[in-house]
């Protein structure tokens, strides 16, 4: 039986009269690397905030290790690693500093892994916090959440600040705690390429609904374009399944479609009489589809 | 050039600290050496009885003294009595008509109580010894004195006519009481002159200043004064002895010795000179300087306790330079490394000292015994609060020397005053006073266990060979992993708290309660000194804001740091619970000392101004109290909902943040002044009970509060 470690069901957030979540689902198993994609104000880091039990919901439910969200008891907590969109440290501490107290709090705590990550990104235990840029304080963020060697690792937007190097090595590192597959990973971010990169599902937040979570590469076998010359007029959209995106342009259809196999395509050749060009897509020419 | 840029910084770093190094260092050594001076001036002569009778180790024993002062209630009255019930010594201070105005509050009182009459030899008869500190004496005065027939020692220093005595009356009626006292053996006369003294058949010691010598032994001395075996005579810092004074001395045909004594204590050359001449001209005499400083003992304890307090010093230096060197990583020539354990145990030794020394000296006094007390707690305390080795080490290292001068320095200095203020006003028969400082040594005490227990982990941060690490138990290793299993043994809210640690503001606390609590042992001797104090505590007014508003501010950058702390390995409620606790246990200094504010300046005042109401000191206090908690209690939930993110931020803005000490300060004004007494109880109630009601919906705001509360995208 497939353990999740996040479950969402019927998720619902609203600020006032603002509904920001109107109903999220979303089930993510043990060792799954997921990339939350959104567009800015979409929702994400409100999502998170709920699964850490931070927000309280309006309406639905939120579990995480099994356990709701909201009731998160310290042996869940231990288990978790969080990093923030914008990490917060204490200015006048120093790195050494920051790791111990953050050490303080758990029981298990990998201090040679800590050092090690601290040598590879590059960050000096006795640099005080203040004078940290944003990417040095998400780097940071990164090595104290990795510290106790959670189960469950939840990014909010981790690599919006890092440069293209450092956002390189961040994904290395992703992969690599994620390859015993013990680990399960939930990470924000509206960077296709870090998702196409990285993570092995793809979860697409929009309009407070989880559009879309499916494995990366299935939903690339899954959503294509297809260029169908001279098919105006000849091709309809009802003739396609999982129509994303209809445009008709100089006697030729352009068609995004999810659910993509090369029967469908046959079958439209044959019974429509028309030339059906397929055309792979990377992620974010999906994500503007699901938009 | 690294080297010179090493040193420089170093001194900057020195610099920093200079501030809290130099007002402890010369302004306790200042005070200290004036009030060594003071007394070689005033009351040497209080020695002489205490020396040969009740002394321990050469200074006073306090046990047995009563210090009566210008003010005084019924209830003073009365409790006067009682202390009068078992033998004792009195001492009157500073004012004119006090002996008389004493003397008809005594009979009045037992008059109300018996309904007969009463006479004030019977009400005073126990007491034994009677000393007079630059006292006024009226006419009214020597008539009762003369009826405490049974003295046996009375000492006058700098006693004077008031100015609605002629020089004659004085002269004759000062003779006629001390005519009166057949019992008398030791008498001390310097101040206004006397003469014409009758018979006193048991008189021994007698001391004199120098220009009375002749008028005061004219005539049969050896009639007059039988047994009088010793003189001792207060050499004028300028003038001749006559030969006249040679000339009766030699006609004391009983007399064995003659004491010589300065009241100036640079006139060495002058009382060596005067020496020769007394032997010369009295070669059947014993002829000795009177040398009231400290006793051999007394000085070898003296240097012992300078050289412990020069070595602390030392070593303070050496870790205020090798913090600095330590950070570029560079050695300075002449700094020893690695001497903060043996600092510790200085500081525990020097804390020792001061408690063995209290004691020995027969203090009777609370603080003595407290200080110390409070100071073991002090550097766990920060060493617990502050994060970072750079920045516990000259904190432990300034917080030692701190307690180190407190205890070593001030303890001799508060046994110069002749009055002996701190003993007086400390001396452990004020139940109220003593419930306070039992409450505050209690609390204390048991706040600094944890930090005590986390100690190891402090010391194994030193260093491996550190020797306090071996005898605590702790681990030596200064890796992670030890260190987490040191710091997970203290509870969630100080693991909390240390993220918001300010070195700076328990620096800038603990500097004003030292400060004050310093300008409180010499408030007894001057009124200049109690102007000084006054002033000092208007100005110190500001402190309290100051430090709210870094506190706010330090705990509202704390809110942002919530997002990432929040998913901490605790639950909700835990989570919550323990901001809570870390919230007050960060403000806990400051809440005590708004408390406390009431005991400690209630009293002061109520010595000092005018009050129109009639209502005891123990009343405004209790009222002052109780505002105060509930001040403090509303504080510490408004700034909980502020942390949690419930509130706004302008609530700990400037106008909210003012409002907490204003309110605090502006209520003890009212209540002090008496002025509007009812009211100002009813606000404190009010207070008390909105800050009791905050304080128990806290904990369902915070169970339910959202993080952060605002919409975030």
């Amino acid at each position: 039986m497939t353990e999740f470690l996040i479950e969402v069901q019927g998720l619902r957030k609203s600020f006032g009269d603002l509904e920001v979540l109107r109903g999220v689902d979303l089930a993510i198993p043990r060792g799954e690397l997921t990339g939350l994609l959104g567009t800015n104000g979409a929702g994400k880091s409100t999502l998170i905030r709920c699964l850490l039990g931070m927000l309280r919901p309006t309406g639905g439910t939120a579990s995480l290790l099994g356990c709701k969200s909201w009731d998160l008891a310290d042996s869940q907590k231990s288990r978790l690693g969080y990093v923030a969109q914008d990490v917060q440290l204490f200015p006048r501490f120093r790195v050494r500093d920051m790791v111990e107290y953050t050490a303080a709090f758990y029981a298990r705590w990998d201090a040679n892994l800590v050092r090690e990550q601290l040598e590879r990104w590059g960050l000096p235990e006795s640099k005080q916090c203040g004078v940290l840029s944003a990417g040095e304080r998400q780097k940071l963020g990164i090595v104290l959440a990795l510290g106790h060697g959670p189960e469950l690792l939840i990014l909010d937007e981790p690599a919006a600040s890092l440069d293209p190097q450092a956002r390189r090595l961040f994904l290395e590192s992703l992969l690599q705690l994620a390859v015993d597959g013990e680990r399960t990973i939930l990470f924000s971010t509206h960077i296709t390429s870090d998702i196409e990169r990285a993570a092995s599902h793809l979860a697409i937040l929009q309009g407070g609904v989880v559009r879309l979570h499916s494995e990366v590469d299935g939903l690339k076998d899954r959503v294509k374009r297809l260029r169908i010359p001279g098919g105006v007029g000849r091709v309809q959209a009802e003739d396609l399944p999982g129509v994303l995106k209809w445009c008709e342009q100089g006697g030729v259809v352009q068609a995004t479609i999810d659910g993509y196999s090369q029967e469908s395509a046959q079958r439209l050749r044959e019974q429509r009489g028309v030339e059906v060009l397929v055309e792979d897509l990377n992620l974010e020419d999906i994500f503007l589809a699901f938009h | 050039m690294v080297r010179i840029y090493c040193v420089l910084k170093s001194l900057l770093y020195l610099f920093w600290w200079v501030p809290l190094l130099a007002i402890p260092l010369f302004g306790v050594q200042y005070m200290l050496m004036s009030a060594i001076r003071a007394p070689l001036t005033v009351s040497e002569g209080t020695e002489i009885d205490d020396r040969s009778e009740e002394l321990v180790g050469g200074y006073w024993s306090v046990v047995d003294r009563e210090y009566l002062h210008s003010r005084n209630d019924v209830n003073e009255v009365r409790e006067l009595r009682k202390k009068l019930s078992s033998a004792g010594t009195l001492v009157f201070a500073f004012s004119a008509g006090l002996l008389e105005q004493y003397a008809k509050e005594l009979l009045t009182e037992s008059e109300s109580e018996s309904g007969a009459g009463a006479d004030i030899r019977s009400l005073l008869g126990d007491v034994r010894k009677m000393r007079f500190v630059n006292c006024g004496f009226t006419v009214g005065d020597w008539e009762i004195f003369s009826q405490l027939s049974d003295l046996e020692v009375v000492e006058f220093h700098g006693v004077k006519r008031t100015s609605e005595e002629t020089s004659e009356e004085y002269v004759q009626s000062s003779a006629a009481a001390l005519s009166r006292l057949p019992r008398l053996q030791t008498l001390l006369l310097t101040g206004e002159s006397f003469a014409g003294v009758g018979r006193m058949p048991e008189l021994r010691t007698l001391g004199l200043e120098l220009r009375q010598v002749e008028s005061f032994l004219a005539g049969d001395v050896a009639a007059r004064f039988p047994r009088l075996e010793t003189i001792l005579i207060r050499i004028p810092t300028e003038g001749e002895v006559s030969a006249g004074v040679y000339a009766r001395l030699r006609g004391v045909s009983q007399l064995r010795e003659v004491h010589l004594w300065s009241g100036d204590a640079g006139s060495t050359g002058l009382l060596t000179r005067h020496l020769d001449n007394f032997r010369r001209q009295l070669p059947g005499l014993s002829v000795q300087r009177r040398d009231w400083g400290l006793s051999f003992e007394d000085k070898c304890l003296w240097v012992l306790l300078q050289l412990s307090l020069a070595a602390a010093a030392y070593f303070m230096l050496c870790g205020v330079l090798e913090t600095a060197s330590q950070g570029m990583n560079v050695v300075i020539p002449g700094v020893c490394r690695a001497h903060q354990q043996v600092l510790v145990m200085m500081y525990l030794l020097v804390a020792g000292a001061g408690v063995l020394l209290a004691w020995c000296l027969g203090v009777r006094a609370w603080l003595p015994v407290l200080a110390p007390i409070l100071g073991m707690s002090l550097p766990t305390t920060l060493l617990d609060a502050i994060p970072g080795r750079l920045l516990r080490q000259p904190m432990l290292l300034s917080g030692s020397l701190m307690l180190g001068f407190s205890v070593t320095l001030l303890i001799p200095a508060a046994l110069y005053f002749d009055n002996l203020y701190l003993c007086a006003a400390m001396n452990g028969d004020d139940t109220v006073l003593n419930l306070v400082l039992l409450c505050l040594t209690a609390g204390t005490v048991l706040q600094s266990l944890p930090a005590l227990r986390r100690m190891p982990k402090h010391l194994a941060e030193w260093g491996q060979t550190s020797l306090l690490v071996v005898v605590s138990g702790g681990t030596s290793g200064p890796g992670l992993p030890a260190v987490n299993s040191s710091l997970l043994q203290s509870d969630l809210a100080d693991r909390l708290r240390s993220g918001t640690a300010m070195p700076v503001l328990k620096s800038l606390l603990f500097f004003p309660v030292m400060a004050g609590s310093q300008f409180l042992f010499f408030s007894g001797t001057s009124d200049l000194a109690i102007k000084s104090l006054k002033s000092s505590l208007y100005w110190l007014g500001f402190l309290p804001v100051m430090l709210i508003a870094q506190k706010h501010s330090i705990w509202q950058m704390h809110r942002s740091r919530l997002w990432s702390d929040f998913v901490l390995p605790c639950s909700r409620t835990e989570f919550w619970l323990a901001l809570r606790a870390a919230v007050f246990r960060d403000l806990r200094w400051f809440y005590l000392a708004a408390i406390l504010l009431p005991v400690a300046v209630v009293p002061f005042i109520h010595s000092g101004v005018e009050i129109r109401s009639a209502r005891s000191v123990l009343q405004f206090v209790l009222v002052w109290v109780v505002g105060s908690v509930g001040v403090c209690a509303m504080h510490h939930g408004v700034l909980c909902r502020i942390v949690a993110g419930s509130w706004a931020g302008w609530v700990s803005g400037v106008p909210g943040v003012a409002t907490i000490p204003l309110t605090i300060c502006a209520q003890g004004l009212v209540i002090v002044r008496g002025e509007a007494f009812g009211p100002a109880a009813v606000l404190s109630l009010f207070l008390f009970l909105t800050g009791c009601l905050l304080q128990w919906k806290l904990r369902g705001w915070l169970e339910s509060a959202e993080y952060p509360s605002k919409r975030i995208g």
